[in-house]
């Protein structure tokens, strides 16, 4: 996997908001990229698709960077269970 | 009582995509069926169907339009923006508060289930998709109407199975020859081509395996079909305060339930939705010119529908022209009753009535004036437009020409 998580993390959410990543700071919320409710939840869906994972309804910090530690604390996770 | 116009139209359907191309190929006698293309037809006996094949999703509506709105619901929108912009109404200034959307449909979001469940159950996928629940609900299009043209009063939709546009006509009329609303937009759609619905059809052995021919003694059974019609109700006093465009006045509508058999019609229960349409209608049995038939093309149907007709009709069934549109458009389920209205309505307008197409030889239990294979140029004063369900509930609507 050449991609790290959070840049794939930014893709996601770049692609659905259609903005350019590189414009993306990680402390943004998906709130802050003015994603609509739909929107969060099929970038959250996406997310799940991506690294085969389950994500909470509500993660706890809902930054890109709090999503990206939690993303990666599943899949670490995930590989423990396996 | 207040009168009810209508003054727009939008269709999309296996004959076109929208209401002009749509009553065009009705009046030529083109028959929209042929083989079914958004299935993969292995597996499946009747691989036939009814497809809007004109129809081009990403044409009609972006990327995010098309993640929220099942196929079904694509068509509904589709017919009510052609509709509105028909009618030439925009729903500013307070209309939007004094207008409805009902619309019918059967199954809602069939594609979207079948898809999701496919996913989960068979290739191994985790997650539902996540706008499953929104896109199945039967509702959706009015939903999506009503946040695209702001429309702020009563909107539902209405499902009895293959009546569910003319129960939703007759719920939209209601609305306002009441006086709660000045405008309503009504009609339904319907895309039920999928692998597990067409093969749950094949199962209860109604579908014909070639076309469907309504009334004459080869039928064999109906074809499946998708598509949309949608009208605008408006009341008579909103219609002339704005100079509206009459296509025709929605004169009555008429309900029964026959509470007999699950699948097969009863000819009372058709019989009482008919009288109950022309009762509400004010209008006299020598009135009405042409029926537009359920005409599904069954066995078990046309016989039905054809004693029922005899039973209001008495001596003046002889002098009806009756047609099965279904023979050119195939059986949208809960759209036919919307695609339905649109044939009644310009055979009104334009003293033309549509024809039954694929019609061989008489069947002598089918014996009235299904105006087969060809078009008919002639006064229409009054129609009735027959939808019956399975599950025995039937919905007839009365339509009467304007003369201003």
């Amino acid at each position: 996997m050449s991609k790290t998580i959070e840049q794939r993390i930014v893709e996601i959410a770049a692609e659905r908001v259609e903005i350019d990543p590189s414009l993306i700071r990680p402390d943004a919320t998906l709130d802050d990229l003015g994603a609509a409710s739909l929107d969060q939840i099929e970038i959250y869906f996406a997310i799940e698709e991506a690294f085969d994972i389950d994500l909470p309804d509500r993660p706890e910090d809902p930054t890109l960077n709090g999503l990206t530690q939690l993303v990666a604390r599943l899949v670490a996770q995930k590989s423990t269970d396996a | 009582m207040p009168r009810v116009l209508i003054t727009g139209l939008g269709c999309v359907c296996a004959l076109g995509e929208d209401a002009d191309r749509t009553w065009e190929a009705m009046t030529r006698g083109v028959c929209g069926i042929g083989p079914l293309t958004l299935v993969s037809p292995e597996g499946l006996r009747h691989p036939i169907a009814g497809e809007a094949r004109g129809y081009v999703p990403e044409a009609c509506f972006d990327r995010h339009e098309l993640s929220r709105l099942d196929r079904f619901a694509q068509f509904g929108v589709l017919a009510g923006r052609e509709a509105v912009a028909d009618a030439g109404l925009t729903f500013n200034g307070g209309l939007g508060l004094r207008s409805a959307i009902v619309l019918g449909s059967s199954i809602g979001g069939v594609q979207t289930l079948e898809d999701g469940y496919q996913r989960m159950y068979q290739r191994g996928g985790r997650h539902a998709p996540p706008l499953t629940v929104p896109r199945v609900m039967p509702n959706a299009a009015v939903s999506a109407l009503s946040m695209e043209l702001g429309i702020f009063g009563p909107g539902y939709a209405v499902s009895s199975a293959c009546s569910s546009s003319n129960h939703a006509i007759a719920q939209a009329f209601f609305l306002v020859r009441s006086g709660q609303v000045d405008v309503a937009i009504t009609g339904g759609s319907e895309a039920p081509l999928t692998y597990g619905h067409i093969r749950s059809w094949e199962a209860l052995r109604v579908l014909a395996p070639d076309t469907c021919r309504p009334f004459c003694v080869e039928r064999i059974g109906l074809v499946l079909a998708e598509g949309a019609g949608v009208l605008i109700l408006e009341s008579e006093d909103y219609a002339r305060s704005r100079g509206a465009h009459v296509y025709a006045e929605l004169a009555g509508a008429g309900m029964s339930s026959d509470a007999s058999d699950l699948l097969l019609p009863d000819a009372r229960g058709a019989e009482r939705a008919m009288a109950a349409a022309l009762a509400d209608g004010g209008l006299n049995i020598d009135e009405i010119d042409y029926v537009n038939a359920h005409g599904t093309g069954t066995p078990a149907n046309d016989v039905n529908e054809t004693r029922a007709i005899r039973l209001i009709f008495g001596g003046h069934a002889d002098r009806l022209a009756i047609s099965s549109t279904k023979s050119m458009h195939g059986h949208a389920l809960g759209a036919s009753g919307g695609i339905e209205a649109i044939a009644a309505i310009r055979a009104i307008a334009e003293s033309i009535v549509p024809p039954t197409v694929n019609y061989g030889s008489p069947d002598p239990q089918c014996d009235l004036d299904y105006v087969a294979n060809e078009a008919r140029q002639q006064l229409v004063r009054a129609a009735l437009s027959n939808s019956f369900a399975f599950g025995g509930l039937n919905a007839v609507i009365a339509f009467r020409r304007f003369n201003g």
